[in-house]
This record gives C-alpha cells, sequence and structure tokens, in this order.
C-alpha cells in the first residue's frame, strides 16, 4: 500500500512538472503560431524595417523600427541613469553598513520593487511629466526622456539587491585581510570588490534591461504613444505599450491583430538575444 | 590623482547614490499618502462605482474584491505547479542536466514580458479554450507570470533544510514522498506561504497580463469563474487615462499600496517567525 | 630591547572577558610563541595588538606599549603598518602575485615601477618563494598550491616594511613538508623582524620560538 502512495505521488509531482515545462513551450507555439500568419503577408523584414505603424492603411504600412527603436532607446536611458546609482548604493549597503541598518535598507529596497508598474506610471505622468512640462516649458512632458528616468527608478531595487548580495560576499572574504595590511576601506572596494564584481554588475544589467524592455504600464503611460522615430524629448511609441493599446481594438483574426502578435514576438527575440550576448560575456569574462 | 582624491571622490559617488535612492523611495510613498488620503472613507472602500463617467464617484469595492479574487486563482494555479516542480527537482531529479534544464526553463519563463504573456492568455484562454474575458483566464495568466517567482524560492527554501535531516529520514528507510508531506514541508511552511503571498502581491499589482484576459472597467462582483473582473491596477489605469477623477484615483493607488504593503508585512512576520523554529 | 610591553592587559566581547590582567613583554627582533588550548584567547590577543579588536565587537582595557608609547596614541592604520598580521586560513587576494604584492604599496603612494618591481622580488625572496614563482608572476594566486599561497600572505604583510609580524596559527592549514618551509623562513628573517607567533603545537614552538608564552582561559599561565 505504502508503495502504491509513493508511485502515484511521484506520479503527480513528475506530472505537474512537465507541465509547468510545457508552458513555456506553448506560450512560445501560440505566439509564434500567430506571428506566422502576419509574417506570410508581410516579410519580416520589412516589418523590422519599415518606419510606418498605420493599421488603418495597406499592410505594407505595418512596420515597428521606429518602436523597436523607442523600446531600446527608453530602456538605455533608464540604465544610463540606473546603473551609477544602483551601484554605488549598493556598495555602500554591502560594505559600510551594519546588520541592522542593512535589514532595514534591503526592505525598503524590496518596497521599492513592490510598487506595482501602474502606480509607477501614475506618478511619472503626474509628476514627471507635469514637471517637464511647467520647469522646461516641453509642450508635452511625455516623452523618451520621462519614460527612461520613470524606467531608471523602476530598475533600481534590482541592480542594487543582485550588486549588494555579491559584493557582500566579495567583502566579507577579503575585509579582515585588507584591513590588515593598514590599506582604506573604499581603496579595498576600488581594488578588489568592484573588479570582482563585474559580472554581478553585469548580470544585474541584463535583469534590468530584461525589465524595462518588457515593462508595460509605466511606461506607456508616460511616453506619448506616437510611433514615430525616438528622440530624447519627443514623444516615442514601446513595443508593449503598443500590444497593450491597440490589442483591444483590434479585431480578432485581422491583420492588424497578428501584427501585435508579431511585434510581440520580436519583442522575445529581442530579448533573447540580449541574453545570448550576455551570456557569451560572461563566458570570456571567466577566461 | 592622488590617491586621497579618489577616496574622496568615491565617497561622494557612493553617498549621493545612497541619498537619491531614499529620497526617491520617501517621495514616491509621502506623494501617495499625502494625496489619497483625502479619497479614503468607507463608502470609497465598500462603495460601488457611480456617476457619469462611471468611477467618478462612489467606490470601489468590486475592484478591492476581484483583486483578491485574481491574487488567490494565481496563487493556486502557480503554487500548485511551482511547489511540485520543486519538489521534482530537490528530491527527485537525479541528473544534473535535466535539474539544469529545468532551471533554464524557469528562468526563461521568468524573461517573458508581461505584455507577452497577457497575449498568450488571451490567444489560448479567452479565445482558443473559449474561457471568454473571465475571472479564471485572468487569474491563471497571472499564476503564469508568478510561476518562477514561487519556484524559485520554494526551491531555495528546500535547498536550506539542513542535510542531516534528509540523510536521517533515508536511514529510517522511509520513502520520499512521506519524508516530504510529514518533515519537509511542515518544515518549510513558512517560506513557502510567506513566498506565495508576495507573489500574489505582485500577481495583485500587475495590469498587462490581465488587460486582455479578464479586467473591465466596470463589472459587478464575479458570480463566477467566467465572469469579467474589476481590479485595482487596471481601474487606477483607467480613472487616470480617460481623465475621469484624478481623486479617486489617488485613492485607488493609496489602497493598492496599503494592501501590498499589508501583504509584505504578514510575509515579513511569517518569514521571522519561520526562522525562530530552525 | 622590548618592542611591546603590555601591563594588565584585559579583553573582552561584550560582557565576556576573554583575557584577563595579562601582563607580558614582546622581545625585539626575537621569535615569541603564545601557545595555550583552542579558544583561550590567543588569537584575541594578536587582533588587540593590531587594533582589529575594536572592530570585531571588542573592547580592551590596560596598558600596550609599542616602542615606549601608548598603542592608542598611534593612528590605526600606522600600527598595522607597523604590526602586520598572517591570518591562519591563506587567503590571497584575487589577482596575480605581483598584483598581490604591490596592493599595499601603491596604496601607499609606491607608483615607480623599479621600485615595485624591486619590493615584490625583495619580500618574495624573504618569504623563501622567489624562486619557484620568479618567472610567473602574472599568474593568478589562487593558482599557488596551499603552501605557495600562505608563504605569498606573508610576503604581502611584508610589503608595508612592518617591524613586527603576528602570525595565527599559520600552518595549521598545511602539510608537514610546507610547515617546515615556513618555520624556516621564520628563522632566516627573525633578525629583522619581531614575531609573535600562535599556535597550538607545543612542538613548533620549541623548535622556533626563542621566547614562550602559555596562556590559559584568558589568563598567562608561563612565561620562558
Amino acid at each position: 500500500m505504502k508503495n502504491l502512495k509513493e508511485k502515484v505521488f511521484k506520479f503527480v509531482v513528475k506530472f505537474l512538472t512537465l507541465i509547468s515545462l510545457l508552458l513555456l513551450a506553448f506560450i512560445f507555439v501560440f505566439i509564434f503560431k500567430e506571428s506566422f500568419v502576419f509574417f506570410k503577408e508581410v516579410s519580416i523584414f520589412k516589418f523590422v524595417s519599415g518606419r510606418t505603424w498605420n493599421p488603418l492603411g495597406s499592410p505594407d504600412n505595418l512596420s515597428i523600427l521606429p518602436i523597436i527603436l523607442g523600446t531600446i532607446y527608453v530602456s538605455l536611458i533608464g540604465i544610463l541613469i540606473a546603473l551609477p546609482i544602483g551601484v554605488g548604493s549598493a556598495i555602500l549597503l554591502s560594505s559600510y553598513t551594519n546588520e541592522k541598518v542593512k535589514r532595514v535598507a534591503r526592505s525598503v529596497i524590496d518596497i521599492l520593487a513592490g510598487i506595482p508598474s501602474v502606480v509607477y506610471g501614475f506618478i511619472g505622468l503626474l509628476v514627471l511629466v507635469k514637471f517637464f512640462e511647467v520647469k522646461f516649458s516641453f509642450s508635452s512632458g511625455e516623452s523618451v526622456l520621462a519614460g527612461g528616468v520613470l524606467l531608471s527608478v523602476m530598475m533600481l531595487p534590482f541592480i542594487i539587491s543582485t550588486c549588494d548580495e555579491s559584493m557582500e560576499k566579495v567583502y566579507k572574504e577579503y575585509h579582515q585581510y585588507s584591513s590588515a595590511l593598514g590599506v582604506s576601506k573604499s581603496y579595498m572596494i576600488r581594488k578588489i570588490i568592484l573588479p570582482e564584481s563585474r559580472k554581478s554588475i553585469l548580470a544585474s544589467i541584463v535583469l534590468a534591461l530584461g525589465r524595462g524592455m518588457g515593462e508595460t504600464m509605466a511606461v506607456m503611460m508616460v511616453i506619448g504613444n506616437a510611433p514615430t522615430m525616438p528622440k530624447l524629448l519627443k514623444k516615442c511609441q514601446t513595443i508593449p505599450s503598443l500590444i497593450a493599446l491597440e490589442m483591444g481594438m483590434a479585431e480578432v483574426g485581422s491583420l492588424h491583430y497578428h501584427a501585435l502578435f508579431a511585434s510581440g514576438f520580436v519583442l522575445m527575440l529581442i530579448l533573447l538575444g540580449i541574453n545570448t550576448v550576455l551570456y557569451f560575456i560572461k563566458k570570456s569574462m571567466d577566461n | 590623482m592622488s590617491e586621497k582624491t579618489r577616496d574622496y571622490i568615491f565617497k561622494i559617488w557612493i553617498g549621493i547614490s545612497t541619498l537619491v535612492v531614499f529620497a526617491v523611495v520617501l517621495y514616491i510613498l509621502g506623494y501617495i499618502f499625502k494625496n489619497g488620503f483625502k479619497s479614503i472613507s468607507m463608502e470609497f472602500i465598500f462603495g460601488y462605482p457611480k456617476g457619469i463617467p462611471i468611477g467618478s464617484e462612489g467606490g470601489i469595492f468590486p475592484a478591492i474584491v476581484g483583486s483578491l479574487l485574481l491574487m488567490a486563482i494565481a496563487c493556486l494555479f502557480a503554487s500548485i505547479l511551482a511547489i511540485s516542480t520543486a519538489v521534482y527537482t530537490v528530491f527527485y531529479c537525479k541528473s544534473k542536466r535535466i535539474e539544469g534544464f529545468i532551471h533554464l526553463i524557469v528562468q526563461c519563463m521568468a524573461g517573458i514580458p508581461s505584455i507577452v504573456l497577457g497575449l498568450f492568455g488571451y490567444t489560448l484562454l479567452v479565445l482558443y479554450l473559449g474561457l471568454g474575458r473571465s475571472l479564471l483566464s485572468a487569474g491563471i495568466t497571472l499564476g503564469i507570470m508568478i510561476f518562477p517567482y514561487i519556484e524559485v524560492r520554494v526551491e531555495k527554501t528546500f535547498g536550506e533544510v539542513d542535510k542531516f535531516v534528509i540523510d536521517s529520514s533515508e536511514a529510517l528507510g522511509v520513502s520520499t514522498g512521506y519524508m516530504i508531506f510529514k518533515l519537509i514541508l511542515p518544515l518549510c511552511k513558512t517560506d513557502i506561504i510567506s513566498a506565495v503571498l508576495l507573489a500574489g502581491g505582485f500577481a495583485m499589482g500587475a495590469s498587462a497580463p490581465i488587460i486582455l484576459t479578464g479586467a473591465v472597467i466596470f463589472a459587478p462582483i464575479p458570480k463566477s469563474l467566467s465572469s469579467p473582473v474589476m481590479a485595482l491596477p487596471f481601474h487606477l489605469y483607467i480613472l487616470t487615462g480617460e481623465g475621469i477623477s484624478l481623486e479617486k484615483a489617488y485613492g485607488t493607488a493609496l489602497v493598492l499600496i496599503i494592501i501590498l504593503l499589508l501583504i509584505n508585512i504578514i510575509a515579513l512576520v511569517l518569514n521571522i517567525k519561520g526562522k525562530e523554529y530552525r | 630591547m622590548d618592542i611591546i610591553k603590555i601591563k594588565d592587559l584585559s579583553v573582552s566581547y561584550g560582557d565576556k572577558k576573554v583575557l584577563k590582567n595579562l601582563s607580558m613583554n614582546i622581545e625585539k627582533n626575537k621569535i615569541t610563541a603564545i601557545i595555550g588550548p583552542s579558544g583561550c584567547g590567543k588569537s584575541t590577543l594578536l587582533s588587540t595588538l593590531n587594533l582589529t579588536i575594536e572592530e570585531n565587537g571588542g573592547s580592551f582595557e590596560g596598558e600596550i606599549l609599542f616602542k615606549d608609547k601608548d598603542i592608542r596614541s598611534y593612528k590605526k592604520d600606522d600600527i598595522r603598518r607597523m604590526i602586520g598580521m598572517v591570518f591562519q586560513k591563506p587567503t590571497p587576494f584575487p589577482f596575480s602575485i605581483y598584483k598581490n604584492l604591490t596592493y599595499a604599496p601603491i596604496y601607499y603612494g609606491i607608483k615607480d615601477k623599479k621600485e615595485l618591481n624591486s619590493i615584490v622580488e625583495n619580500t618574495l625572496q624573504k618569504a623563501g618563494l622567489f624562486e619557484e614563482v620568479k618567472n610567473d608572476l602574472n599568474m593568478k594566486a589562487t593558482k599557488l598550491s596551499g603552501g605557495q599561497q600562505q608563504r605569498l600572505c606573508i610576503a604581502r604583510a611584508l610589503t608595508v616594511g612592518p617591524e613586527v609580524l603576528l602570525l595565527d596559527e599559520p600552518c595549521s592549514a598545511l602539510d608537514a613538508k610546507n610547515t617546515e618551509k615556513i618555520e624556516e623562513m621564520l628563522l632566516k628573517f627573525s633578525k629583522d623582524y619581531t614575531i609573535v607567533i600562535v599556535t597550538h603545537n607545543l612542538d613548533q614552538a620549541k623548535r622556533i620560538a626563542d621566547n614562550t608564552i602559555s596562556i590559559l582561559d584568558g589568563e598567562l599561565v608561563e612565561y620562558k
């Protein structure tokens, strides 16, 4: 009897695990299936390099180059702002604070990570965009810059916690030996901890980029949603916002509908590309 | 550049970075609390949206209930799959290659943008399986989103169980399944619950997966799994995007944040209590 | 001449007193061994002498004179330059042998390549490691064997030109052959440095020490 119970249990566990793993396959298959319908009409090359997105026009006018660029541009700005601030804070957190402060600080960072993206978008719209409009008299505060700044705030907790964890390990390992030489903490951090942390800083960039490019609501609310070539202070569009906005109005089965799936597919390809590139960079760093 | 100068610049850099981070956190929380406070009232929390356009007056009760229901379904769906996968990987999987493969898949799933999951939920659940825009479709889609989150944490918890405990159990000749049910799960109970709760909080705040799969602008409290549902984040978006009511929007944001903070606090308390038993 | 004079030293971690009313002197340019069972406070004594005790959450009272001046009147970093320490676990920094040895000198402002090279060669010679690694100075230090790593750590401690070298059970993680090499090295340069070595190995103390101090339960027991 006991044997049977164990066998059943093991089977159930294996089965459920299989389903979980198949989910990923399902996701890829379904997204690809719906995108493929579009790619039969419009070549993927045209889709990715053309500059006009006009769902009401002829199929040749469904291309997303400006939107791809917008997605990348906004995330890039986000990383550029968030990286120095995130790494700097991680250094202070990992090497200059005691256990009690660390616990509090890490909870605070978790809170930042837990704020829903729609709330970020909300604040971004009311504070950032308005700020740009009032202080710098932009005609419209909605811009790549607004999206980038907002994303940088959202990326901070990921960068900080990834770097903090690994920096603390390195600190604990070498601190004793370095201070026995009479050398200052900041020297040790600059000479030992930072170089040793290159891998985790890189990992945090990948993580942050991935989040940034997949971010929908927050970005959608502050970039203006104009599918034109992105300029720092002008409106732009990103793939996730495009999908979120237009999916509701696209007729099921229409070319527009499949084009939106196609852009989701392209987004996944881009993310896959970034992860692969960084995997190889990591490998080369190990040598 | 002398060592002294380098040291100085370095310290300024890390000091300013940290200040910026904390200023931002304080500002965000302060902003929401200050502005949302005025809109909070019993009527707001327990009333229904009213007015023209709808939502400009009244309350957000259906959205609160909707969000909680969505969270429940997502957590149920995700934890069954995630805990099973974690159990398999830690206790049953003998091949390192398969283990690595599973980790890779889970990581990939974690990297899928939530809007793509929304697309998937839409095409598979809403259309293909005919579930329509419903509580179930949206709940499952959210569940897929939080699955990797729970799996990774539960696996970590299992990994932290003392090797000796497992070895002693094996030495008694007890089957793996028995050990998992009677020993491991009770031991890890609080950590697992806290991970599921936190994941639930994550699900509750997400809008992209539910826009296409079940969230609507206005709906009563869902009577069944197949009814559409209102949700707090989506409601916030509508109130803001359609310019319906800034005041109510602040209130909605505040309610959402408070619920999330409560979830986080409960999870934290569970975490601390759990550590006492180890 | 006694380079370190200790009178009535008590060291505590919080409420727990680890060393009680210790009084002893360390003779200059001689090897002093501190022996005693595990946990009796030997390592604590060392960390008090290079002033890391406070960073580890402890405190001390009593008098410690270094070169006839109160040890607290010196700056912490200066003390560590003059009193170097080698730990039980050989822990080279995660870079090349060369960089391990130029780490501290560069901090102190030595930029001249020639000077740095001579410091590297010098300290490696003293540690008895130069012949073994002279062609591989750019090799990652972690690729060395355990014994070589420890000798590297000793060389590293010497790069700042200390007058006193504290060693906390430096051979406990090493095999007999490497232990022998290190003892040989210490004997060789003991006329240039004051050596204080903590060990739980009585034979080692007999082999190399000029003076031996026994500590039991935080108190001085024997002084030879």
